[in-house]
């Protein structure tokens, strides 16, 4: 949800309990208001009968009026009562309907005589009022709510406009590619802290990784140019001719093993350089073609192991990709299949525009399988690989979010490794 | 033939200078991009060998230069970065050919031996051995010639012997010319090894002498001696 819809939402939904609330509150202040104004008015509607009655006493015919109110009744002389108040409700003869009635009742002495005086004031069309007060005062105040909450949202786009700029330009921000144009500035003091700090944030940032990829680089090119000595001078060693079988021998495991640390160096740089995401530019890659390339350059491995491909590819396969990743994703897995597949067996590719799956038969994993992509894992009987074919091929299928899966089967004795692919998602 | 090898690693410069003259040519080295530009403009070479990572400046200034001058040396870029862009750049200035360290100098010395054929324009390309003659733009073979029908991998076998003759080439340095990366070392010596049974044995049923020696525990030797 929005930022503004969201405000928006929270504000009504505070409005409504208090304009709910409010009503009944406000409704039971006026209701109390009114019964005092209803008292008073009976209290003193009681005195200026008392005086009437005390000015000229009733005689016992004249006791009660027309409409009975005040209802004066004769009482025993020794009859006292305190003014007191009661409800009730009574049928009112217009509406023919019950309505709220106030009383007051009261002993009054004149003439000697004692009277109990009781005065009715009917209230309904007061609590009436009240109720129609209530209702308006809420109808009101929702309705400023309502104003308010469209005012609010009106400002909010027209102040909040630098925010969206700059989120806009964050969506648009990429380390590894130029320098892109300054955050826009603004007059409100908070954006204009935000887009400064954000500048210099992704200044450093972007800093940190030049300084890194230049590391990388640097790493790569101390290191391989020792080696290049190394094997340089091996082999002009080799060309001597006073040299023993086992010193060649030696040699050869040397320069091996010399290989073998170049391969490792190439291969921990590239991780690091796609776990520093310096592979950005992705463009559709024909996977069909590339998987029938690699196929092409295995197949005299595979006839030499006595195996044979299985091949399901589609008719074509665009999937976007870096094509340099793409190519060392499938190359490791292929490899690994072929290395690893028992000899004179079938390995079976599969390519859809959905997946890659590839299966080879072989052993269980001499470890547990979740420790089967780590780095420099390999299986023992098998020294001499790099160990890092599979952790490359989980960081590619990391970088693209792509899931990388594997499973064995222990009846058919097959492994088989599924990397599914994704469309493309926009905010990659 | 003249060679320029720009190297700023001395250990290295003198190991490359060692081998190419014993290969019979020419060799001029240069340690900085400075010291390049010069002797690149002062001669004519017919093979430049660059490393990109100079400590004053990028090799790649120097085959710029080259190309200014119009000069018609082949031009191999030896680089530590195993950098697609750098790769890439040094192509479309006009190198030939890229190679990433650490390499084997028989298979530098391979690359510039294509590179030369490359440039000897209309000239002759083919590869002479004895009895065996080579033809780089059709990938034909011929024993006294009669074709002999070779795999792909068996031709770039037998041109990578014919381009180093007379040396001992390791396992190591046959292997990654023939698979590249895409094999590791224990699998590719097995597959190698066939491989070389097989190039031996149609070269031998067209009546040509084995020159293939082997050389055990070391790799093998091309040559006419015994």
């Amino acid at each position: 949800m929005k930022l503004l819809a969201k405000t928006s939402l929270y504000l009504l939904l505070a409005a409504l309990p208090v304009a709910i609330g409010g009503a009944f509150l406000f409704y039971s202040l006026i209701h109390r208001a009114i019964l005092q104004e209803v008292d008073e008015l009976l209290v003193s509607q009681l005195r200026q009968t008392e005086q009437q009655m005390q000015q000229r006493p009733p005689t016992p015919g004249s006791v009660g009026d027309w409409d009975n109110n005040p209802e004066i009744d004769a009482k025993p002389s020794a009859f006292r009562l305190k003014p007191t108040f009661s409800d009730t409700t009574e049928i009112d003869l217009r509406e023919q309907e019950p309505v709220s009635v106030r009383l007051l009742r009261a002993s009054v002495q004149a003439g000697g005589a004692t009277y109990q005086v009781t005065i009715r004031q009917a209230y309904a069309e007061f609590d009436e009022i009240a109720r129609a007060l209530s209702v308006g005062v809420i109808v009101c105040f929702l309705t400023l709510v309502g104003v308010l909450l469209g005012l609010d949202v009106l400002i909010a786009r027209r102040v909040w406009q630098p925010f969206y700029q700059i989120i806009d330009q964050l969506r648009s921000y990429r380390l590894d590619g130029t320098e892109t144009a300054p955050f826009p500035t603004s007059q409100v003091p908070e954006f204009a802290l935000l887009s400064q700090s954000l500048h210099e944030m992704t200044h450093n940032l972007r800093q940190q990784y030049q300084l890194q990829k230049q590391f990388t680089e640097n790493a790569s090119h101390e290191m391989q140019t020792p080696l290049a000595i190394a094997s340089a001078e091996l082999e002009l060693l080799s060309q001597s001719a006073q040299l023993s079988e086992t010193d060649w021998e030696r040699m050869q495991r040397t320069t091996d093993a010399i290989r073998r640390l170049s391969q490792q160096n190439r291969s921990l740089l590239l991780l690091a350089r796609i776990e520093n995401k310096q592979f950005g530019q992705r463009q559709p890659v024909d996977l069909r073609q590339l998987v029938h390339k690699l196929l092409g350059i295995y197949a005299d491995f595979a006839v030499h192991k006595n195996l044979q491909f299985d091949p399901e590819l589609p008719s074509d396969c665009l999937i976007d990709l870096n094509p340099q990743l793409a190519e060392v994703l499938l190359t490791n897995l292929i490899k690994n299949a072929v290395r690893h597949s028992r000899p004179a067996s079938r390995i079976r590719v599969e390519l859809t525009n959905l997946f890659f799956r590839i299966t080879n038969s072989g052993d269980p994993l001499p470890f547990p399988a979740e420790h089967l992509f780590e780095r420099f894992r390999r299986n023992p009987a098998q020294s001499d690989s790099t160990g890092l074919g599979l952790a490359l091929v989980k960081q590619i299928a990391d970088v693209y979010a792509m899931p990388l899966t594997y499973a064995y089967d222990p009846v058919k004795q097959t492994h088989t490794f599924t990397v599914t692919f994704r469309p493309t998602p926009e905010l990659l | 033939m003249k060679l320029l090898l720009i190297e700023d690693e001395p250990a290295l410069r003198t190991a490359m200078q060692q081998y190419f003259e014993q290969e019979g040519y020419l060799v001029t080295t240069a340690a900085t991009l400075r010291q390049a530009t010069q002797k690149a403009n002062d001669y004519d070479y017919d093979c430049v060998v660059v490393d990109i990572g100079l400590p004053d400046g990028n090799g790649l200034d120097v085959i710029r230069g080259l190309k200014q001058s119009h000069s018609q040396a082949g031009i191999i870029i030896v680089s530590a970065h195993d950098s697609l862009s750098d790769k890439l750049t040094g192509l479309e200035l006009g190198s030939d050919d890229y190679l990433t360290k650490p390499f084997h100098l028989s298979e530098l010395n391979a690359r510039i031996r294509s590179v030369l054929r490359r440039r000897l324009h209309g000239g002759d390309t083919t590869v002479r051995f004895g009895p065996i003659s080579l033809q780089p733009d059709n990938h034909q073979v011929r024993v006294q010639d009669q074709p002999v029908e070779l795999t792909e991998k068996e031709y770039h076998l037998l041109l990578f012997f014919l381009s180093n003759p007379n040396r001992l080439l390791s396992k190591a340095a046959i292997a990654e010319h023939v698979w590249g990366d895409y094999m590791d070392a224990a699998d590719s010596y097995d597959l190698l090894y066939t491989h070389i049974r097989n190039l031996r044995k149609k070269l031998h049923d067209k009546g040509c002498p084995d020159y293939l020696q082997t050389r055990y525990g070391a790799g093998y030797v091309f040559t006419t001696e015994a």
